[in-house]
């Protein structure tokens, strides 16, 4: 493969250190409140600055049929205030002494963040909780980002990024409504009612989160949490039960006519396990050797061998239900064919040969030694402890998780590979100019053709 | 009474954790170390003083392309595989290109320093370039360009046409990513001409920050930069930009763009000008956050706009304040440019309140901690003040510079700058369906 590397004759050895860093995840400490909301809690006290990362057990998915953007509506108006503050007060406050607060909303969970220096944690804590508890939900508030999202839906139009991510959701997950896409007609659909209502049925202490993180001691954190959040009461929240997604049984091509595209944007995926599956380690070891960053199969293929692209990635799609896989690249419109053909020849080489030792020792160590980079800062450590529990990812996990890394064998990832990249499972989506493009393509087989707006349109 | 940083020639003992240290080697090469071990990671910063700035018309781009080329091989180094030692060993690397300097970067854990310094040094000592590779990377670079600004809304007003009206200097007129003529056009000699002329160490700033001992990373540095000879002085470039003589209207036609937007910019000084920190507060007052004068005004009450950003852009050398707004659809663009004018002639005219200049502060004082929670951004930071004036320590400084300023600093920097004659404004609008 690589010429330059064998003509030469190395006068160096890179100096490598063969040993390996053990790291700890730091030391979580954990409570409930009376109210039953759980608090973790994790003292980093270098600099002073406090994270509060509140974390609920309800997202996208719950919205209800027809009224798709109902969580992502409520997350936006949800600090534009409370029974006792306007929106103006509420975000004066925060930004006068330089906090943040932000919320948002995913198909899985509903976050609200704030970061405060240490002096201004209590008022911060305050704000979050009157926030997440007596929300009013103001009308005309309500209006102005029902609007927004509507002109967002024409913004979003215009990004290639969106538009394929939005066609291969629809096309993998649907009947489950992880597919579900909000469109204007479901915005319009949405009534104030929906929000309040939204708010009562899930918005409650239990399987809800509080992490407080940084320069913060465990007493000081329970003091302020049982201030403010102790009064909560235990309602039971809404739990419900969605339709499973279908695998799929034979490959789809479908291209996103964006007319003048100067690239075709490719994403070939198929589902996947739950989070919180026994093969997630695997399988992020599978995915680190063939599509993860600078050095996976993918980039030294489509990029540095071949030139078709400036990066050429594969990534886990993690969702609390059902996960995906996900190939992509941004190639040149005349490379569509060949590109989408090699990424064909990466995946039935890692199904086909057992992956090398050296290559397998390498992914495991950048899994192991990438760790604490990923957990240098209070606000990821803070994260990645809300992400155990809402994933029930199980005790220990992250202690556990780089012994899970090690024990991965060549034999594994081969038959992981084999199970999860079927030969016929894949949905191919392409967004880019389809008059250029529709041709070519049906050399793979029946295209299906959609609009900027996902209207089938042949 | 201001203290010069002084670059030491050796380290003879071990120095204490916040110190920063600085060595400077007798090639010119100047290191700038903190220590912070709160991880075992450690965050390897080079940069090299050499940018989009330096290049000459009809070679747009090159700066970039060649950062491009420093993955692709060295005397040590086969192609690509700079990204895989690092990766392989549980790091991170990467590299970037602006108007100003080029950097490189890596973190890794902590016991892996040895090999990003080799990596580094190996590059600058001798890149390996090829045909083969350079098409490729040529290839690469003009699928970043459709990637990141010829197949998305605004991006080519955003990344080029605001500079290229604003500007009459060719240095910052034209963009960091260049024409792909301009790309075309570029020869493995220039590639080569470029490496000996400005790769060197004496035109370069390397930072650590994390989880090391100093005396054994001079050491490590000694051995490995040390052997690397310094090149000739860099050719100065010439960044003066004339003050605006009267405002600079530009109509685009952007097709992909869904709605209308414009782009106002305002001429500034450059970095090391005193103005800069009354400009940095008036960002802050005029752009940050829900309660900023102008989101809350565009935005929440008068409704004229979508979405809006903006502030300083960030050069060394003279450069722009700018703000970017799309248009609210069931508005007028007359609505919302007279609003935008409005609210800079307002801040020049209309008091400010103290209660408004102090939260600009106390959002400066939250970010700058924020700032140091990694030790990849302080290294960067580290860079950046080295770069700028030769003292890292000037980034525990400025926050006292931010605090000096007084409500009176922000009315007549407002007025100085935030004049018709000295903007430019670009009206974007939706290309037609033909």
């Amino acid at each position: 493969m690589n010429n330059v590397l064998k003509k030469k004759s190395r006068k160096m050895k890179p100096p490598i250190d063969a040993s390996l860093l053990e790291f700890k995840f730091p030391e979580l400490m954990e409570s409930r409140l009376s109210s039953g909301l759980n608090l973790l809690i994790i003292e980093r006290p270098e600099l002073p600055k406090v994270y509060l990362r509140f974390g609920m057990n309800v997202g996208q998915k719950s919205d209800p049929d027809k009224r798709a953007g109902l969580s992502q509506l409520v997350a936006n108006t949800i600090k534009k205030g409370t029974r006792s503050k306007s929106y103006s007060e509420i975000v004066q406050t925060i930004e006068q002494v330089g906090g943040e607060l932000d919320t948002l909303v995913n198909e899985d969970f509903f976050v609200i963040h704030a970061e405060f220096l240490k002096d201004y944690v209590k008022t911060g804590l305050e704000l979050m909780s009157d926030v997440i508890q007596h929300p009013s939900f103001p009308e005309p508030e309500m209006e102005k980002e029902r609007y927004k999202q509507v002109a967002d839906l024409e913004n979003e139009k215009s990004s290639p990024d969106f538009l394929s991510q939005r066609r291969i959701e629809k096309a993998i997950f649907i009947p489950h409504p992880y597919g579900t896409y909000k469109t204007q007609q479901s915005l319009q659909e949405i009534q104030h009612a929906d929000l309040v209502h939204f708010h009562e049925q899930f918005f409650g202490p239990q399987n809800s989160f509080l992490v407080m993180a940084g320069d913060i001691t465990a007493g000081e954190a329970e003091g302020l949490a049982g201030k403010f959040f102790g009064k909560w009461s235990p309602d039971n929240v809404a739990v419900r039960e969605f339709p499973n997604p279908v695998p799929l049984s034979k490959q789809r091509i479908q291209l996103v006519h964006r007319p003048g595209s100067e690239q075709s944007h490719i994403l070939i995926g198929n589902i996947l396990f739950p989070r919180n599956h026994p093969d997630f380690v695997k399988m992020s070891l599978l995915n680190k050797i063939l599509g993860g960053g600078g050095s996976g199969r993918l980039f030294m293929n489509l990029r540095e061998e071949k030139g078709y692209t400036y990066g050429a990635y594969s990534s886990l799609l993690a969702r609390k239900e059902s996960g995906a896989f996900i190939a992509n690249a941004e190639v040149r419109t005349e490379v569509t064919l060949p590109a989408i053909e090699a990424f064909h020849e990466e995946f039935d080489r890692i199904k086909q040969e057992v992956v090398p030792a050296d290559e397998l020792k390498n992914a495991k160590r950048f899994l192991r030694g990438i760790f604490p980079l990923q957990n240098e800062t209070a606000a990821a450590i803070a994260s990645l402890a809300l992400r155990q529990r809402l994933y029930e990812l199980g005790d220990d996990y992250w202690n556990r998780y780089q012994q899970k890394i090690e024990a991965v064998t060549a034999k594994d990832i081969q038959k992981t590979a084999q199970k999860y990249l079927p030969e016929q499972g894949y949905v191919i989506v392409i967004v880019g100019d389809a008059e250029k493009l529709e041709k070519s393509l049906q050399a793979l087989g029946e295209v299906e053709i959609y609009d900027l707006n996902d209207q089938k349109v042949n | 009474m201001k203290r010069n940083f002084q670059f030491l020639n050796t380290l003879d003992q071990e120095p204490e954790e916040q110190q920063i240290v600085g060595i400077q080697l007798n090639n010119g090469l100047q290191v700038v170390m903190l220590k912070n071990q709160r991880t075992p990671i450690v965050a390897v910063d080079l940069w090299y003083k050499v940018g989009s700035k330096d290049e000459q018309p009809g070679k747009s781009g090159f700066a970039h392309l060649f950062e491009h080329m420093m993955f692709e091989g060295s005397q040590n180094v086969g192609k690509a595989e700079h990204m895989k030692l690092i990766n392989d060993v549980g790091g991170m690397v990467n590299g970037s290109t602006t108007q100003d300097r080029t950097n490189y970067w890596e973190i890794v854990p902590a016991n892996q320093l040895e090999l990003a310094l080799w990596l580094e040094a190996d590059r600058m000592q001798s890149l390996h370039v090829t045909r083969e590779n350079f098409d490729n990377q040529r290839a690469t670079v003009k699928e970043e360009r459709r990637l990141r600004i010829d197949n998305q809304p605004y991006m080519r007003v955003l990344y080029e046409l605001k500079d290229e009206i604003a500007y009459s200097n060719f240095a910052y007129k034209h963009s960091v990513i260049g024409s792909m003529e301009d790309l075309d056009r570029a020869t493995l000699q220039d590639v080569r001409d470029f490496h000996d002329l400005y790769y060197r160490p004496n035109n370069a700033v390397l930072t650590l920050v994390g989880d090391f001992q100093m005396c054994h990373a001079a050491e490590l540095i000694q051995k490995y930069f040390s052997p690397i000879p310094a090149g000739q002085s860099i050719p100065p470039v010439n960044l003066t930009e004339p003050p605006g003589k009267q405002e600079i209207r530009f109509n685009y036609e952007d097709q992909f763009a869904p709605f209308p937007a414009i782009s106002v910019a305002f001429k500034i000084p450059e970095r090391t000008h005193p103005d800069y920190y009354a400009l940095e507060i008036l960002e802050k007052i005029l752009f940050d956050g829900e309660s900023s004068r102008f989101y809350s005004r565009l935005v929440e009450e008068d409704q004229v706009a979508l979405h809006v950003f903006g502030g300083q852009d960030g050069k060394f050398g003279p450069g722009l304040f700018f703000i970017f707004a799309q248009l609210h659809p069931q508005k007028h663009f007359s609505d919302l440019e007279n609003t935008i004018l409005q609210e800079f002639e307002k801040i020049g005219q209309d008091a400010i309140s103290k209660q408004e200049l102090v939260k600009a502060q106390n959002k400066i004082r939250h970010d700058f901690i924020s700032q140091q929670e990694s030790v990849r951004s302080l290294a960067d930071l580290l860079c950046f003040y080295t770069t700028l004036s030769g003292n890292p320590e000037q980034l525990y400084r400025e926050m006292s510079r931010f605090e000096k300023v007084t409500v009176d600093d922000l009315q007549r920097v407002a007025r100085k700058y935030f004049s018709a004659t000295n903007r430019s404004i670009i009206e974007i609008y939706p290309r037609k369906e033909s």
